[in-house]
């Protein structure tokens, strides 16, 4: 399709100031941001995740990186916008997670920090409450609880179809399984 | 040639199996079809490392022989090559594709006026592509999407216009897929974004001297056809209808293109994921049956097809191929060939649907 949008920059802040007017502390849920990329258009099943940074203000920058670098989220030097990196040369499904974890920081940790490097994620033992946090958003982000459950009994329980319909890994199929508590199907 | 008789207005990729299915239409439903090719690169081989999309081109050209069609070219980042790039920038007046299409194609063609606003912000390479071919097109054609401000479509065609001689111009409405939008929130919407860009379009200043017509278009065929039922066989509804049966009501000034019943951003298929599926439709549904992979699925599925009630024939190649897979000779075994035979049928569907 021929066409190509003016910079989206405008529409950009009015949906970040939308999600910012709801969030009351500046700290957005899951819900909240699916509610936002809703009313904005982006699709959301599977979320798409670029759109989303889009809505949010967030610019993105695809580059190759060190194999166990997944991303990073940092402020500009202009101390106002925010960009996310993520490693060009990941699967684009892992690039997904690496963005939603990203958009994770940003809806809850902003106010903490101005970079956020991120290394491989779902390593056993992860105590940093961050990085739980950020990892337990991603993945409510790009599979909501409702959704997941429908897909999974839909699918019989295939983890593969499963993760092809999110496009995510079936890695972070089995993690999302697990934590809402849901066993069988090969899922456990 | 009369351009008022063209009743249905399908987007199709040059993807085998998009060819494969339009090519099999029979020509009393071609000559009220005028459809939108969107050029994709051709296969990669060996010696086509580029994926040459003359090659597509020269497809298009056989199976449309005289008939008209508007030419497009892809976005689609997977689906685009360097030759693709080339062709949608905007350099001086877009010249690469003023000189591509003088090059490859005839008059007959109704080419697509690229907008760029990234790129061409205040239009003028746009308007200079359009000022210096206009005089060769009786037709040429403009897509946009449905959601812009009045201001928007006033710049935008405006500028368009403005540089016409004698030229009509097709408007194309294209929201792209509107499934996973009509479940969430509903038709009414995405029908108020249709009718509000169709009445501002139609309202431009002096439009009966320049607007042909504009092109309500859109697709809803899912993603993943298994979560629209169960495992094995299901139904789900085509959206594309009912926003037509909203909004039909603006014709002749309106009329209705949709994806062909393909999904909208093409995913691929990678070897060992796909299930043998064949689905037919009626008018406002599509219907499958699915068996997991061993001998004879297809067989399975075209037996189940034929036995189904609400299975209407439409003696078209689509339906020979169902019918002979039932009796246990397919002749494709791979998703793209059922892709064809359901696109087939679903465009012929839609013509008699809409010849109504």
């Amino acid at each position: 399709m021929a066409f190509i949008r003016k910079s989206t920059k405008p529409k950009i802040s009015e949906g970040f100031e939308q999600v910012e007017a709801i969030s009351g502390d500046g700290r957005f849920s899951v819900a909240q941001v699916l509610d936002v990329a809703k009313q904005k258009g982006v699709q959301t099943s599977p979320l798409d995740v670029k759109a989303l940074l889009g809505v949010l203000g967030i610019s993105l920058i695809s580059i190759p990186m060190e194999d166990d670098i997944s991303g990073m989220l940092s402020l500009s030097d202009n101390g106002k916008d925010w960009v996310v990196k993520v490693n060009a040369l990941h699967h684009p499904n892992r690039q997904r997670f690496t963005i939603a974890h990203e958009i994770a920081h940003f809806c809850r940790h902003r106010f903490l920090q101005a970079k956020f490097e991120d290394l491989n994620f779902f390593r056993n033992g992860e105590s940093n409450q961050m990085e739980v946090e950020a990892n337990r958003f991603a993945s409510e982000l790009l599979m909501p609880e409702p959704m997941f459950r429908d897909k999974v009994r839909l699918l019989s329980g295939s983890i593969e179809e499963v993760a092809s319909f999110f496009k995510v890994s079936t890695l972070a199929v089995r993690v999302r399984a697990k934590n809402l508590g849901m066993k069988g199907h090969g899922l456990d | 040639m009369d351009w008022t008789s063209y009743i249905y207005f399908p987007v199709l990729k040059t993807k085998d199996a998009e060819l494969r299915a339009i090519s099999a239409i029979d020509a009393s439903y071609r000559t009220l079809m005028l459809p939108i090719y969107e050029i994709t690169k051709s296969r990669i081989t060996k010696n086509d490392s580029l994926g040459d999309i003359l090659k597509r081109l020269n497809q298009i050209k056989a199976i449309q022989g005289d008939l008209p069609y508007i030419l497009d070219v892809t976005t689609d980042l997977k689906q685009k090559n360097a030759q693709i790039e080339s062709l949608l920038s905007p350099v001086n007046g877009y010249e690469c594709w003023n000189h591509w299409l003088d090059l490859n194609c005839n008059h007959q063609i109704v080419p697509m006026i690229h907008v760029n606003f990234e790129l061409d912000e205040d239009l003028s390479e746009a308007k200079a592509f359009v000022a210096a071919v206009t005089h060769k097109y009786k037709k040429m054609a403009l897509r946009l999407p449905a959601d812009l401000e009045r201001e928007e479509y006033e710049e935008i065609v405006g500028a368009i216009t403005s540089q016409l001689d004698d030229t009509r111009l097709y408007v194309l409405l294209d929201e792209g897929c509107i499934r996973d939008r009509v479940k969430v929130s509903g038709l009414a919407p995405i029908t108020n974004l249709y009718q509000q860009a169709f009445d501002i379009i139609s309202a431009l200043p002096d439009a009966s001297d320049w607007l042909e017509r504009v092109i309500c278009i859109s697709g809803s065929f899912p993603y993943l056809v298994s979560a629209e039922g169960k495992d094995d066989v299901g139904e789900f509804a085509i959206y594309e209808h009912s926003l037509y049966v909203s909004l039909k009501h603006n014709r002749p000034g309106l009329q209705f293109g949709d994806y062909a019943s393909i999904n909208v951003k093409q995913i691929e298929m990678r070897g060992g994921t796909f299930v043998p599926r064949v689905d037919f439709c009626s008018s406002a549904k599509f219907y499958y049956y699915r068996k997991r992979r061993d001998a004879g699925s297809y067989v399975w599925c075209a037996g189940k097809v034929l036995a189904d009630p609400n299975y209407i024939s439409n003696n078209s190649w689509g339906d020979g191929e169902i019918i002979s897979a039932a009796a246990g000779i397919p002749s494709g075994i791979n998703p793209s060939f059922w892709i064809s035979v359901r696109a087939c049928n679903y465009m012929i569907r839609r013509v008699k649907e809409l010849r109504i």
